[in-house]
């Protein structure tokens, strides 16, 4: 049995729910109003009324729940619309640890639903910056002082960074680094949020300090907010089967970008995308950079699979093809996801479920994508025993 | 306060959660198929006892978390 009982599975992509008291708890008084809010209103159906966060002046008709792009207003029904609807492991921690146990996951990164996978609500929809920077330092707070100090061998905090400032960015990863957090989220892609582009030397500042505080930048499919849709008539599936060329999209835009040459100590971490992809892109990537890179502005002395296996990690919840691929992959780039709360995830049997996929695979193998490279990439260690 | 306005649309985050009722179908699976290894497991011989605990002690958990998420859920598809 190739995943032994002693392997401790790691999942890098999970997911929470902010509790309605995430900012009322944190914010100064002045910003109460103002910051995010649950209210709950009557629903249009009749049923029991529904909650929906304010921010700023501004209605999310979704808790963090159903916000998903290519889907029917009338389709949102079927999510939950109040927190009672939902299961106690979205939104409470210890209810979390329950759940994991029944589910045989040890660890797990969680990506924030109300501020989007990387902050950039917080970005995009804010008038006063002042009060986005309070609502990006409370959510980091709670993160770390109360999400994961509920069990901080088995939590791995990864924090929202204010995008609108680099300075202040450097600022909040250096205070989290003194409380804790463990990894850094950052967009896919900056430009859909009409942010300087990873080619300029915009974020140099915030890169260099992430290399300092040893935290990786995870990047969560998505978190530019351009997902692949192909037409407006195209049913969700088509965006679903697509997830993955986000994360593709991703790999091709930082092996050619100047970040890896003037940070030779940062790491991404690729979220929920998949790594089947991997060498097919590579491969297409070196191929490209061999022909071309002599007469464009790339860096032309280091292949770009080098600067893959050295700075990128891919993950993935089920991908056979990865798998089989996993040699050409390079397995120190694989770690291993859950996606527990999303309805996409194996709970309660994820155990269960990776003891069949890996059924193939050697144990060493197996504990290094399942555990060994996700506790490297954050630096996330059992402390000794005492 | 009043809104000043929706926005135009939510942001693309591909949620799409448990819900309480396919959480609970989920563990009426895990639990159907956990009793038939723990019986299996019993009617085996020289059955490890140590294996048999988990699997009794996975079935307990399974059918306790059911039971505080759902009171009185009944399985819709029963195997």
């Amino acid at each position: 049995m190739p995943l032994q009982p002693s392997m401790k599975l790691i999942s890098v992509d999970d997911h929470l729910i902010e509790h309605p008291n995430v900012w009322t708890d944190r914010l100064p008084q002045k910003y109460l109003d103002q910051g995010p809010r649950i209210v709950d209103e009557p629903s249009s159906t009749g049923g029991a009324p529904i909650q929906v966060w304010y921010y700023d002046g501004k209605r999310f008709p979704a808790i963090g729940l159903n916000a998903v792009a290519g889907k029917k207003p009338e389709e949102f029904g079927v999510e939950p619309v109040r927190y009672a609807d939902m299961i106690p492991g979205c939104y409470d921690p210890k209810a979390r640890i329950v759940d994991m146990d029944l589910d045989g996951v040890y660890g797990a990164v969680n990506f924030p639903s109300f501020p989007r996978f990387a902050g950039g609500l917080f970005t995009k929809e804010s008038g006063d910056f002042e009060l986005a920077l309070a609502c990006v330092q409370a959510y980091n707070d709670f993160l770390i002082d109360e999400w994961c100090a509920v069990a901080p061998h088995r939590f791995i905090p990864v924090i929202i960074l204010p995008l609108w400032d680099t300075d202040r960015c450097v600022e909040e990863i250096r205070r989290c680094a003194a409380k804790g957090a463990k990894g850094i989220t950052f967009p896919e892609n900056t430009v859909p949020l009409e942010l300087p582009s990873i080619y300029t030397d915009h974020w140099d500042t915030v890169f260099s300090v992430a290399e300092e505080t040893n935290m990786p930048l995870c990047m969560h499919f998505g978190s530019s907010g351009s997902p692949p849709v192909t037409a407006p008539e195209a049913p969700y599936a088509v965006t679903i089967s697509l997830y993955g060329t986000n994360s593709m999209s991703a790999t091709a835009h930082l092996l050619f970008s100047p970040v890896f040459h003037r940070h030779p100590n940062l790491k991404v971490a690729l979220s929920e995308g998949g790594v089947g992809w991997v060498p097919y892109l590579l491969e297409r990537i070196d191929g490209t950079w061999e022909r071309h890179r002599w007469y464009q502005n790339v860096v032309k002395d280091i292949r770009p699979s080098d600067l893959f296996r050295k700075h990128i990690y891919g993950c993935f919840i089920d991908d056979v093809a990865g798998l089989k691929a996993r040699y050409d992959i390079g397995i120190p780039n694989m770690t291993w996801e859950c996606d527990y709360p999303h309805s996409d995830s194996y709970w309660p049997h994820s155990r269960r479920y990776a003891e069949k996929a890996f059924a193939d695979i050697p144990d060493s193998e197996v504990h290094q994508i399942v555990e060994l490279n996700a506790r490297k990439l954050f630096n996330f260690y059992d402390e000794p025993a005492v | 306060m009043h809104p000043e306005h929706d926005i135009d649309a939510s942001d693309w985050t591909e949620q799409d959660l448990l819900t309480r009722d396919l959480a609970a179908q989920r563990l009426a699976a895990d639990e159907a198929e956990t009793a038939a290894e723990l019986q299996r497991a019993r009617a085996t011989p020289d059955s490890d006892p140590a294996a048999v605990e988990l699997l009794e002690r996975r079935l307990r958990a399974l059918e306790a978390t059911r039971a505080n998420l759902v009171p009185g859920w009944q399985n819709p598809n029963p195997t």
